[in-house]
């Protein structure tokens, strides 16, 4: 009898990386599209749809990493990606100051 | 006032943004063209507290971000359009320019940024046209330009709140070698990785106003969405004359309301 893991694994598989960033993508644009909607009453729930949108392509990125087929020539470049949303952030953060 | 919302001024942001999802979506634009000069001119007669020209740009980055994920989705559904290996050997270059662009934005005058929106609207205008016939250019190798160009553009998308497709997309097309709408769609896909740059640099500094933000977001997810479906049966020829003869108005009241 298989594991659930291993079957899991095996499900997954059958989707192409395209297929699973279509997914993501779609699911996160649902999700920011309720989150805002509800947000306009409820302004905590506001930056939750702001975080959810701002998650989405960040989410994909990290699926393009994982997969086997990508060389490391582009995972070295979603890491400096990644490193220049960081520094956005941080020079973000200082100018408040 | 009703449920302690003053609707008014959800109303305008939120029409302004299906008005720019449903454009972005069937022009390829990033909305931000038509966010940013709406919000500017009509914004004082409309909102019960008019916004500066930096607040509207830093929420119109979050409405670039809605532009790519929804225009992204559709495209990743459709299948072969994006290529993941050119937009993240790409997206350092464009977050890199978007951070610059946006401390930018945080020091010039608004005086300067609405004269280089003016002229980047025109120069959209000029692209619009020119498109109208444009056949499908492929290239062997990239341009050693493409990268300074695509730096340029995230400048721009960081300093007008644009998603700078005007921009990627002829590069990304006629000087990196991607067929047509593979440099739309992968330009789109890398727009989401520069609007969350140039949007963390303004929540973090705190100026980014979520509810006008918010509000634009929703517009242009739902016109996005609500588009898509209509984009094979508009006529897109009309269209983007109109749109032209819109954006080069815009960009002269722009030009007019700072120096005239």
């Amino acid at each position: 009898m298989k594991s659930r893991g291993k079957m899991r694994e095996e499900r997954g598989s059958a989707f192409t990386l395209e297929q699973q960033l279509a997914r993501v993508f779609g699911l996160g644009l649902s999700a920011a599209l309720l989150f805002l909607a509800i947000g306009i009453v409820l302004r905590p729930v506001l930056w939750l749809g702001i975080g959810v949108l701002m998650l989405v392509p960040l989410s994909g990125a990290v699926l393009v990493w994982q997969d086997k087929s990508v060389t490391k020539d582009t995972r070295v470049n979603i890491a400096l990606a990644f490193a220049g949303v960081l520094a956005a952030v941080l020079i973000g953060l200082l100018l408040r100051r | 006032m009703l449920l302690g919302v003053n609707w008014l001024d959800v109303l305008f942001p939120l029409v302004t943004g299906l008005l720019a999802g449903g454009l972005g979506a069937m022009l390829g634009l990033g909305g931000g063209v038509v966010v940013v000069p709406t919000m500017e001119l009509l914004g004082g007669q409309f909102l019960s507290n008019p916004h500066t020209l930096q607040q509207i740009i830093a929420a119109s980055q979050l409405g670039v971000l809605s532009v790519a994920v929804a225009s992204s989705a559709g495209y990743l559904a459709k299948g072969g359009f994006v290529r993941f290996q050119t937009a993240y050997a790409l997206a350092p270059l464009t977050v890199f320019g978007g951070i610059i662009g946006s401390l930018l934005l945080l020091v010039l005058e608004p005086k300067l940024i609405a004269t280089v929106f003016s002229v980047l609207l025109c120069y959209t205008a000029f692209e619009l046209i020119r498109g109208l016939n444009k056949a499908d250019a492929e290239r062997p190798e990239p341009s050693k330009l493409a990268k300074p160009a695509l730096v340029f553009g995230g400048i721009m998308s960081g300093l007008l709140g644009i998603g700078g497709g005007t921009i990627q997309v002829p590069v990304l097309n006629l000087l990196v070698g991607l067929p047509f709408r593979a440099a739309v769609a992968t330009s789109t896909f890398m727009m989401g990785f520069t609007a969350i740059a140039n949007a963390s640099i303004q929540i973090a500094s705190g100026k980014l106003e979520p509810e006008l933000a918010g509000a634009i977001a929703l517009g242009i997810l739902i016109g996005a969405r609500v588009s898509s479906g209509w984009a094979a049966r508009v006529p897109v020829r009309t269209l983007k004359l109109m749109f032209s003869a819109l954006v080069l108005y815009s960009a002269f009241d722009l030009f007019r309301k700072y120096w005239l």
